[in-house]
C-alpha cells in the first residue's frame, strides 16, 4: 500500500500540467456557458456541456494508454521496471492518478453546469448528508448522470487504455494478432451481453437522487440493473489484475 | 567464495536475433567485474536480465540465489545506459525517490557523492547537461548498500572531467565485503585499472573469462590488448 501511494504521487507530481489544465479547462467552459446563460435555454446549456463529457471517455481511453506507452518512450521503463513493487502497485497509482485527472474537471464542471441551471443556485442543506449538500439543487438526474454514468465511464475507459497498452507492449512483435483478438473479444461481449439480456432484468435499488421537503432532505431509490453492474466490476477487477501480472511478470523495457 | 551471480545456458532472442547465446557465468561477491565486448555484443542485454527488467528466453539466471524478481531487485542497482531519470524531477527528488522506494539508500553517503560529483540539489534534471546526468545516475546507484551493482556504459559519452569524477565515486563507495559490481562497456582503458575480472562477449557469447590479475600477470597483457587480440 505504501508502495502505491508512494507512486501515486510521484505520477500526480509528473502530470502536474494536466491536474491544473483540466479544471482551468472546465472552469473556463463554464465561465463560457454563464455568458450564454441569457441566450440560450436551459436544455441548451445542459446539451453543450454533455457533448463536452461524452469525450471525455474516449480521451480517459487515449490517455489511460499514453500514462503507460510515455514511460517506454522516454526510457524511464527502466527505472520502473527495476523498482521492488508490485505490478499491481504501478498499475493502481497509474489507474487512479488518471481518475484523479478526469475527476476533477469533471466535478468543476458539474458543479458549475448546476449553478447555471438551477434556478435557485447551490443552497446548502444542513441536515443532508455532507457529499449530498453541495449537489441539492433542483435537478438530481443530472448529477446522476455525471457520477452515476459518465464518471464510471471514464474510469472504465482509462482502466482499458491502460490494459491494452499493456498488452500491447507485452505482444510487442505480434501486434496484428492482438487487434485481432481485442476485436474478437469486443464482438463476443456484445454477444454475451445478448444472452444475459433476461437475468440482466433483475435490479437492486440505488440511490438514484436527493429529495428536499422543507428542512428534511431525503434519499429517493432508482432501479439498478444488476447483472451489467456486476459484469462490469467483474471485468474491471479482471483487467487490473491481469494489467497488473503481466506489468510485473512478462513486461521488458 | 559466494556465487552472487549464476548463469547457465542463458539465451536471449530479440525477433530472428539472438543477443545471447549460451552465456555461462559465475561472478562470486566482493569483485569489480568488466563485461567488455564490442557494440552488439550482448553486454547490455546480460545486465538488463540480471535487472530483472528483460527475461530471458531460455537458461537460467539466479541474482542472489533467486531468479530475478521483486526480491532481488530490492538490493540490485541498476545504471542502464541511456536517461531513464524522470525528467521533471530535481536532483533531490531524485534522491528523494531512490530512498523511498530502496531501504538500503544511505542518505549519508549519497550527500558525500553529491558533493564529489558537483550536483546541485535543486537542477532540474531535464536542464543536465548529459555529464552531469550520468554522475546522478552513477550517484544513484552507488548511494544504495545494494548487494549487486551493475553499471551499462557508465563511461560512453561522457567527457574527461565527468569520467575522472565517474571513475572516483565507483572506487568511493565500493565496499568489497559487501558488494559486487559489474560494468558493461567497450571503453576498457579508462576502467582496466579497478577491474578484479574480466568477462568478453561477442556475438552473444562469453569468449573469455578471467581474473584481471592473471591476464596482466600471467599472458603479460594489458586487459585492453588482450581484448584488441581476442576480438579483432
Amino acid at each position: 500500500m505504501k508502495s502505491f501511494w508512494r507512486l501515486y504521487v510521484y505520477e500526480l507530481q509528473g502530470l502536474w500540467l494536466y491536474l491544473v489544465g483540466g479544471p482551468l479547462a472546465a472552469t473556463i467552459f463554464v465561465l463560457y456557458l454563464a455568458t450564454r446563460k441569457d441566450i440560450w435555454p436551459r436544455p441548451e446549456i445542459i446539451g453543450c456541456a454533455t457533448l463536452l463529457l461524452y469525450p471525455m471517455s474516449i480521451i480517459a481511453l487515449i490517455f489511460g494508454t499514453w500514462v503507460i506507452e510515455r514511460e517506454w518512450d522516454k526510457g524511464t521503463a527502466y527505472q520502473l521496471l527495476a523498482l521492488p513493487v508490485s505490478g499491481y502497485a504501478v498499475i493502481g497509482a497509474k489507474f487512479a492518478a488518471v481518475c484523479t485527472i478526469f475527476l476533477l474537471p469533471l466535478v468543476f464542471l458539474f458543479t458549475g453546469l448546476i449553478a447555471l441551471v438551477s434556478p435557485s443556485g447551490i443552497t446548502f442543506i444542513s441536515k443532508a448528508p455532507l457529499f449530498c449538500r453541495i449537489y441539492h439543487t433542483h435537478v438530481p438526474s443530472e448529477a446522476i448522470v455525471c457520477f452515476g454514468v459518465i464518471a464510471p465511464l471514464i474510469f472504465w475507459s482509462g482502466l482499458v487504455g491502460l490494459f491494452l497498452r499493456v498488452v500491447g507492449l507485452w505482444l510487442r512483435p505480434l501486434r496484428v494478432v492482438t487487434g485481432i483478438v481485442i476485436l474478437i473479444g469486443y464482438s463476443l461481449s456484445y454477444r454475451l451481453f445478448t444472452l444475459l439480456e433476461k437475468p440482466m432484468a433483475y435490479t437492486i435499488p440505488w440511490p438514484g437522487g436527493f429529495y428536499v421537503r422543507g428542512d428534511e432532505a431525503m434519499l429517493f431509490y432508482t432501479a439498478l440493473p444488476l447483472l451489467p453492474v456486476v459484469a462490469a466490476l467483474g471485468l474491471s477487477i479482471l483487467l487490473f489484475v491481469a494489467a497488473g501480472w503481466l506489468l510485473e511478470h512478462r513486461l521488458e523495457v | 567464495m559466494e556465487a552472487l551471480v549464476e548463469v547457465k545456458n542463458l539465451a536471449k532472442r530479440f525477433g530472428r536475433r539472438w543477443a545471447l547465446e549460451e552465456v555461462n557465468l559465475t561472478v562470486p561477491r566482493g569483485v569489480i567485474c568488466g563485461v567488455l565486448g564490442v557494440n552488439g555484443a550482448g553486454k547490455s542485454t546480460l545486465l538488463r536480465i540480471l535487472a530483472g527488467v528483460q527475461r530471458p528466453t531460455s537458461g537460467e539466471v539466479r541474482v542472489l540465489g533467486q531468479r530475478p524478481g521483486r526480491l532481488t531487485k530490492a538490493r540490485v542497482a541498476f545504471v542502464p545506459e541511456i536517461d531513464h531519470l524522470y525528467p521533471w524531477m530535481d536532483v533531490q527528488e531524485a534522491m528523494d525517490f531512490t530512498a523511498s522506494f530502496y531501504q538500503d539508500f544511505n542518505r549519508e553517503r549519497a550527500a558525500k557523492l553529491q558533493s564529489l560529483m558537483q550536483l546541485e540539489p535543486s537542477a532540474c534534471i531535464s536542464t543536465l547537461s548529459r555529464g552531469f546526468r550520468a554522475r546522478l545516475k552513477l550517484l544513484l546507484a552507488m548511494s544504495r548498500d545494494a548487494a549487486l551493482i551493475l553499471l551499462d556504459e557508465p563511461l560512453s559519452g561522457i567527457d574527461p572531467i565527468s569520467r575522472g569524477k565517474i571513475g572516483d565515486a565507483i572506487i568511493q563507495a565500493y565496499r568489497p565485503a559487501h558488494s559486487t559490481i559489474l560494468i558493461a562497456t567497450h571503453l576498457i582503458g579508462e576502467i582496466e585499472p579497478v577491474l578484479d575480472r574480466v568477462v568478453f562477449l561477442h556475438r552473444g557469447r562469453v569468449v573469455l573469462d578471467e581474473e584481471a590479475e592473471v591476464v596482466r600477470a600471467a599472458r603479460g597483457r594489458s586487459v585492453e590488448d588482450l581484448f584488441r587480440e581476442v576480438l579483432a
